[in-house]
């Protein structure tokens, strides 16, 4: 089985995208998949990579997007690769059985946030002749900070739980089982706890950039 | 009342609805005194949203990207009335769009509020406006219809719009349907 992790976040490092896209592939690898992974962002000013990246859609037998949730829905760099793997899959006569599920995380506490992501991508899948297995939706999810979900201690338990439950269903070709989905939605802390450190956490940044007092500022009225 | 259209057609796809929408719109509002500027998505350079947060962070309200979204952002937040035009993409935005919304994050605050029992970033302006989303399909497609009316809600919220409203149009409409159509959303969006 070939599974492809598509990563959807413009982001250089410190990615939660990659962070939960690499569990699933290495529990996929550990059940015998060869596997490969693609960052969105290399793909979108390079026709070179665009083809490579296409040809790897091409190839696989699941097709994995984690991404970040912009603005309600995908990044828009993400929809621009979604557009273009649709022109190109026109062309394919007789398009492969081919799976795809997703991972979306979103910076507000709730998952609920990450719901019309997922819909586009249940689209996206009938449109282009992809069959759904589904998809995983975490809110929060700045509090991985980019690190390995084994790193977290017991912070991720619930996620870690979840995409095993997700690579063993993809194992066995089956949709991603509801009780992963609930697992995997289950919040990192609790969500009056993420509010006062997202709160902490911008003024400290801010504060380091010397524009602490000018976090308000109104610059186009 | 100030109007601002982005049009998100996608460049390399000249789309005749979508150009009578633009052209009916402007039409109709110009006919009631209301100034409309248009901004067609596809000849500006605007680059994707990198997701660094500078424009929360590192310079407070503008982002740190130096491209022609800064000046877009200042149109939208200068505007009484925002409205989008996209070919519906899987239910959402075209890429398009898409990009110069992503590019609208330093018009919000970075600090969390609650909007009806939901976790959302607090305003950034005294006022913001209203929203009215224009998706054209082929042809009518409910699930796609109701996502983009969907996630159009979701955005009037997260962008503090004081009223949304949203319009499918299809390619197979009569001209005169799309015309009734749009002057009953501008009524309903600018009253």
């Amino acid at each position: 089985m070939n599974v492809l992790l598509l990563i959807g976040s413009p982001k250089v490092k410190q990615s939660n995208s990659e962070t939960l896209g690499d569990y699933l592939l290495q529990r996929l690898s550990k059940n015998g998949a060869a596997t490969q992974k693609i960052f969105i962002r290399q793909t979108l000013h390079d026709a070179g990579e665009m083809e490579k990246l296409l040809s790897a859609v091409d190839a696989c037998d699941v097709l994995i997007f984690s991404f970040p949730l912009y603005v309600d829905s995908l990044p828009a760099g993400l929809i621009k690769v979604l557009e273009t793997i649709a022109e190109s899959r026109q062309r394919l006569e007789n398009p492969p059985p081919q799976t795809l599920l997703t991972i979306c995380n979103c910076g507000f506490p709730e998952a609920k946030h990450n719901e019309t992501a997922l819909a586009i991508f249940k689209c996206f899948a009938k449109e282009t002749n992809l069959q759904w297995a589904g998809g995983l939706s975490l809110g929060g999810g700045e509090m991985l900070g980019g690190k390995p979900l084994s790193a977290l201690g017991g912070m991720a338990k619930n996620q870690i739980k979840a995409l095993n439950m997700a690579a063993e269903a993809i194992t066995e070709g089956k949709n991603l089982p509801q009780e992963a989905v609930n697992f995997f939605r289950k919040s990192l802390i609790p969500k009056w706890l993420y509010l006062i450190c997202g709160s902490i956490g911008w003024k400290y940044q801010a504060m380091k950039n010397g524009v602490y007092r000018k976090m308000r500022e109104q610059p186009y009225k | 009342m100030k109007v601002l259209l982005l049009n998100g057609t996608r460049g390399e796809r000249p789309d005749p609805t979508a150009e009578l929408i633009s052209k009916i719109c402007r039409q109709k509002l110009t006919k009631n005194q209301h100034t409309i500027e248009e901004i067609k998505l596809c000849e500006k350079k605007i680059t994707e949203c990198v997701g660094c947060f500078g424009c929360w962070v590192k310079t407070p309200g503008i982002c740190v990207i130096p491209d022609e979204s800064r000046e877009m952002a200042r149109s939208v937040i200068n505007s009484d009335l925002l409205i989008t035009l996209s070919p519906i993409t899987f239910g959402g935005y075209s890429s398009e769009l898409k990009k110069a919304m992503d590019r609208l994050l330093p018009l919000i605050s970075p600090f969390f509020m609650k909007i009806k029992g939901e976790i959302h970033h607090q305003t950034r302006y005294e006022s913001y406006p209203k929203l009215l989303n224009i998706g054209i399909l082929p042809e009518a497609n409910h699930e796609m219809a109701d996502i983009f009316r969907n996630l159009g809600e979701r955005n009037a919220i997260n962008l503090h719009s004081p009223r949304f409203r949203c319009g499918i149009v299809l390619h197979t409409q009569k001209p005169e349907e799309i015309r009734n159509h749009l002057s009953q959303l501008l009524k309903e969006v600018c009253a």
